[in-house]
């Protein structure tokens, strides 16, 4: 069941961020050359973050936390997705190293990054097309800030059953039942992480397209 | 009548006559059908010969019971019983893909360990193949066959044995070796009798009521019972003709005997033949090693090895060819549940495991018996010894831990399901022919052993110690002695400790063959939860030197220029032991990366709420406020 859920929507969620790219001028290739070109830059500025300013400073760090999380993540996801979907079905072998090796940085990593862009990701009147009345019937949109805010909020959400499902899974707490509930509890929650990522490179891309340029 | 028609009668009566014979087969007789009672019935019974009549325990003439007649004439269908998993050795045309533990020709003086099995084992080799007849079959291994099968129609198939199946008898199922539960019964005393080629004495030898002597095998081949002309020329001192006498006070008037038989088995009985204790100096003792768990809490083998009329005994194993056999292995009791609402699990009592902690990747990959059977691992696998292979509890067997051949234990294998299973391992060692196609044959065994054995001039004294090996030399020139005599098509070569060795100009040249030996699945000594790998958490198999992963087994080899060559476990579980090691070392510093992960959660949980009580503190005061219009922090 997961396999096929896991296996339609991440083809799903790539047709959708090929769709968007077409519309706004970019390629999923194009975005990976940018996110490549990114993890070099941020690498540089944090090797020369003593002559940066203080706020430039958190601004380097950001950057920096931003492309290792994210990275640690497509490192994560393939190494489960792969075997999950196209091999034998079950997380083991090589692909089971990586993932349980990098594990507790991504989960550190993801913990920083929260807490480096949580105050920058608060809601206000600028993340709507108009302003937010509730005696106009007609409510407003939320503009591509929203966007980005609501799919932070909702990774910070799906991390934490992801990451508590885990770890509960490795002490003597569930029996065989629990610990496949668990299991279920990780895949899917991590899952939606995932294409919540995809989403969020799309808008990101769409934020700052004139980077393809 | 006209011919036509009676051509037609008589074919009619014919195809009558076989239906008759083929339903007279199958039906069940009066003791073969249960009227409910839970009562054992009484077993007072006259004695029948093999030609059906009524033995007088009073004549002078001994004359040895058929098990096929007492048992079979009128109460039970012999046909029915004697097809049964125990009996049907040779009378099965599927390949086994399971491996179970084979009949072991082991002979240190021509360097032969070869697993035999009729059942077409993948693995094995059918006796056939040797060149042995089902009687040298019974010579070598006979102690530990229960009878019928190759035992009982040989004598009608084998013309060059035939005068010989003549003195012994036939080998008909014996229907004692398992049911009966009289403590005078004599497993040991039936083995030796087989030994002696005494087929047709060896049931009622081997009984409390009746006392036996003699050795079939030393009679002249027109050996007759009642005539002693024919043993004149024996030397009666040494080889005494089987004579059989009846203890006449156990009958009574009506020459009847009692035979306490059960359906209820006592373990004793399986265990003549399946027995087995750890072939080590500071274990090689039973009170040393601790008995099945499920014996000490009162079950008997018969409560899971279940049978019907039929015997096919449930193996532990789902078989889709016998109905409820799911039921009756590990998850059958402790752990499957049904969805009628009809209870399956809990089995006698059998407790339902909840594995607290154990992720479920070990449940795909791992069967119940890695964790739960045979003995806790150790960095270099124990040996084992099997009744079977190594004849326990025969009279005068050799007592010492290290008898030939050596089965290592508790090798953690991969089977055809993808499951690490604990095995019991051989490396196979025989000498054979590579055809064209390379495929390997061994040599007949009376070849090997009237040729091979006096050029390799071994010791013949000792069966036990250290697997003889012998220099490169002699073998090149063992085989090319082969090679020219052209007795046989392809080339002589020589299988031994994982790999096969032929002549390559005037060295040996090896490659890999059998290079995991041969093994078979173990399931017993089960021991208990709090005894189980994994009891004290993921160290007893994820440590960087956890015998489960690391063990190093010693392969076995007939040449001196391969011997202490060691293997890793590891090619066992299809595994990379680089990557074995790896995935340990994560099991080191694993309390540091849960500490990691859960702090990391914790941080995450604390923004979440955190910044929840903004959110909700804004949304009111958004809708609350005069204005209704969202102003962010505000």
């Amino acid at each position: 069941m997961f396999r096929i859920l896991s296996f339609l929507l991440i083809i799903g969620s790539f047709v959708w961020l090929y769709n968007f790219g077409k519309k706004n001028g970019f390629s999923i290739s194009d975005l990976l050359n940018k996110f490549i070109e990114l993890c070099k830059d941020s690498i540089k500025n944090i090797s020369s973050l003593k002559k940066e300013t203080f706020s430039g400073k958190i601004q380097v760090i950001k950057i920096f936390f931003y492309v290792f999380t994210t990275s640690l993540f497509l490192i994560m996801a393939i190494s489960a997705f792969l075997p999950t979907i196209f091999l034998d079905g079950n997380l083991s072998g090589i692909f089971l190293l990586i993932h349980v090796s990098i594990a507790p940085f991504f989960a550190i990593s993801l913990a920083i990054s929260i807490v480096l862009f949580v105050h920058s990701n608060r809601f206000d009147k600028n993340d709507f097309t108009s302003q937010l009345d509730l005696n106009n019937n007609k409510p407003p949109k939320l503009n591509n800030d929203g966007y980005l805010k609501i799919i932070f909020w909702l990774i910070n959400l799906f991390s934490l059953p992801a990451i508590i499902s885990i770890i509960l899974n490795m002490f003597p707490l569930f029996g065989t039942e629990g610990q496949n509930i668990l299991l279920e509890v990780h895949r899917y929650s991590t899952l939606l992480l995932f294409i919540l990522l995809i989403l969020q490179s799309g808008i990101l891309s769409l934020k700052f397209k004139n980077v393809f340029k | 009548m006209n011919y036509n028609f009676r051509l037609r009668l008589n074919f009619t009566i014919l195809i009558i006559l076989i239906i008759s014979i083929k339903f007279a087969a199958q039906e069940r007789k009066v003791g073969d059908v249960n009227d409910g009672s839970k009562l054992h019935p009484v077993h007072l019974l006259n004695l029948l010969d093999e030609d059906g009549n009524v033995i007088d325990p009073k004549y002078e003439y001994g004359i040895p019971f058929s098990t096929k007649n007492t048992c079979g004439n009128e109460c039970h269908n012999y046909k029915i019983i004697s097809d049964g998993f125990h009996f049907n050795f040779h009378d099965t045309n599927k390949i086994d893909t399971e491996t179970h533990e084979p009949w072991i020709y082991t002979d240190p003086t021509t360097l032969t360990i070869l697993p035999l099995s009729y059942k077409k084992q993948i693995g094995t080799f059918s006796p056939e193949d040797l060149n042995i007849s089902p009687m040298q079959f019974l010579f070598r291994f006979g102690p530990y066959y229960p009878g019928g099968d190759i035992s009982e129609f040989d004598s009608l198939e084998n013309p060059k044995d035939f005068m010989r199946w003549n003195v012994s008898g036939k080998l008909e199922v014996n229907c004692l070796i398992c049911h009966d539960a009289d403590p005078f019964y004599d497993q040991a005393e039936y083995a030796s009798n087989i030994r002696k080629q005494n087929y047709k004495w060896a049931a009622v030898a081997s009984t409390s009521f009746a006392e036996f002597k003699g050795n079939a095998s030393k009679m002249p081949n027109n050996f007759d019972m009642y005539n002693l002309t024919t043993v004149q020329s024996i030397d009666q001192r040494s080889s005494v003709p089987p004579t059989l006498k009846y203890d006449s006070i156990k009958f009574n008037s009506a020459n009847k005997v009692y035979f306490n038989v059960s359906k209820n088995i006592p373990n004793d009985n399986c265990y003549y033949c399946h027995s087995s204790i750890i072939a080590d100096e500071n274990l090689h003792s039973n009170w040393k090693n601790d008995e099945d768990v499920h014996i000490k809490a009162g079950l008997k083998c018969v409560d899971c090895h279940r049978n019907g009329l039929d015997h096919n005994m449930i193996k532990g194993v789902s078989d889709s060819k016998i109905p409820k056999s799911n039921s009756f292995t590990c998850e059958g009791c402790h752990i499957s549940s049904s969805n009628d609402g009809k209870p399956i699990n809990g089995n006698l009592g059998a407790p339902i495991p909840q594995h607290l902690g154990i992720p479920p990747i070990h449940f795909e990959r791992l069967s119940c018996t890695t964790c739960h059977s045979g003995i806790w691992p150790t960095e270099k696998p124990n040996m084992i010894k099997t009744s079977r292979t190594h004849f326990l509890g025969m009279h005068g067997t050799n007592k010492s831990p290290d008898v030939f051949p050596h089965i290592l234990t508790n090798i953690f294998t991969e089977n055809n399901s993808d499951k690490i299973e604990p095995r019991n391992l051989i490396f196979p060692s025989y000498w054979g022919i590579k055809d064209s196609s390379e495929k390997t044959t061994p040599l007949p065994i009376e070849f090997v052993e009237q040729i091979i054995r006096p050029m390799l001039a071994l010791d013949s004294i000792f069966n036990f110690g250290t697997w003889p090996s012998v220099k490169d030399s002699l073998i090149i020139s063992i085989l090319d002695s082969i090679k020219n005599a052209k007795l046989f098509k392809g080339q002589p070569v020589l299988i031994t400790g994982g790999k096969i060795f032929e002549v390559d100009g005037k060295t040996l040249s090896s490659d890999d063959y059998f290079e995991n030996g041969f093994s078979w699945r173990i399931a017993h000594t089960v021991r208990p939860a709090s005894q189980a790998l994994g009891v004290n958490g993921c160290n007893d198999c994820h440590s960087m030197n956890s015998a489960f992963f690391t063990s190093d087994i010693n392969v076995e080899s007939s040449l001196l220029s391969q011997k202490g060559k060691n293997i890793s476990i590891s090619n066992f579980q299809n595994n990379n032991e680089i990557y074995q090691s790896l995935f340990s070392l994560t099991f080191f510093f694993r309390p540091i990366l849960k500490f990691i992960i859960i702090l990391s959660a914790i941080v995450i949980f604390i923004v979440i709420a955190g910044y929840s009580i903004f959110a909700i503190r804004s949304i009111s005061n958004f809708v609350f406020s005069n204005n209704n219009t969202f102003n962010g922090d505000k």
